[in-house]
């Protein structure tokens, strides 16, 4: 008798322990995190003068207000202010230095830019690029 | 024989910044260094390991490399601050925030000296200061030159404090 409940007690801390050891759980494919609002939500925004900023500001008012067809077209002056040389994913990728850095995907990127945690992290760099503009 | 410091099974073929590297990062080394843009100096390390033997330049993805200002400080005055993702592949700061969080912020400005950092009220661009020259008149604003990696003129370039950047931002020790 006390031998098995050895045994079931043991079973059971084993259970305890591996649970506690197991990872961090991560977003699973079915399930990820929005990946406009990972990109943006702590990306630090480098950008020279009020010409470059004022591109920002447009492109971000763009992602709020177009259609996934629409923005797929939105062409943005590049840092020279050459006229419609970058797409929306190209003006992002060139300004916001995402924290961490990790890529953005232009596939899932018109997918999910218009959920509402990327309508978040959108509207937050706005406010912020705003508030440089003033 | 030296290992791949991100492939430990995998022989080094090349030593970068003292780092192993095997030949499968090597050969992506050099792909993304050829992806950063012209206006990023230097060039060698604006660079990052994704996963997957998948390196991209950093911000950008595809060839779309991002910024450089506060990257460029850091190689000029050798500016280590941060954690690894806030740094390049040799190891210098390349974030606005975290460059100039690491000085402390000069409140006169009489007191600027060349190699101290400038950086723009929003805290979105940076440069150091090259020259500064007494004020003009007597209690007058001397005339402060800064070097910056500049994306708007493609070069590292020297423009004035007072007029193209319009006397505004803060100086850093």
């Amino acid at each position: 008798m006390r031998s098995s409940r050895a045994i079931v007690l043991l079973t059971i801390s084993a259970r305890c322990a591996c649970r506690s050891a197991a990872p961090p759980a991560v977003s699973s494919p079915s399930n990820p995190e929005n990946s406009v609002a990972a990109f943006l939500k702590n990306a630090e925004r480098q950008s020279e003068d009020d010409g470059q900023r004022r591109e920002i500001q447009r492109g971000l008012r763009d992602m709020l207000e177009k259609s996934p067809a629409e923005l797929r077209q939105a062409r943005y002056q590049d840092y020279q202010g050459h006229e419609n040389a970058w797409s929306i994913t190209e003006l992002l990728k060139h300004y916001f230095v995402p924290d961490p850095l990790m890529t953005l995907d232009d596939q899932r990127f018109f997918q999910e830019f218009r959920e509402q945690a990327a309508r978040a992290a959108i509207q937050q760099q706005l406010d912020a690029v705003d508030r440089a503009l003033r | 024989m030296a290992k791949c410091a991100l492939h430990p099974g995998r022989d080094s073929a090349a030593v970068i910044f003292g780092t192993n590297y095997c030949k499968a990062c090597e050969d992506g080394i050099d792909a993304a260094r050829a992806l950063v843009d012209k206006h990023v100096v230097p060039k060698e390390c604006f660079i990052w390991y994704k996963s997957n033997d998948n390196w991209q330049p950093i911000g950008g993805t595809g060839g779309r490399p991002g910024t450089g200002c506060a990257h460029w400080v850091a190689h000029q005055l050798g500016v280590h601050a941060g954690s690894k993702d806030d740094k390049c592949l040799q190891g210098f700061t390349y974030r606005v925030k975290v460059l100039v969080g690491s000085r402390s912020k000069i409140a006169d400005i009489s007191k600027v000296k060349p190699k101290d950092i400038w950086a723009s009220p929003t805290l979105d661009h940076t440069g150091l200061v090259l020259r500064v020259e007494p004020p003009p008149k007597p209690g007058g604003q001397p005339k402060i030159i800064i070097r910056h990696d500049s994306s708007r003129q493609g070069r590292v370039a020297d423009n004035e404090f007072a007029t193209f950047f319009k006397g505004a931002g803060s100086f850093y020790h």
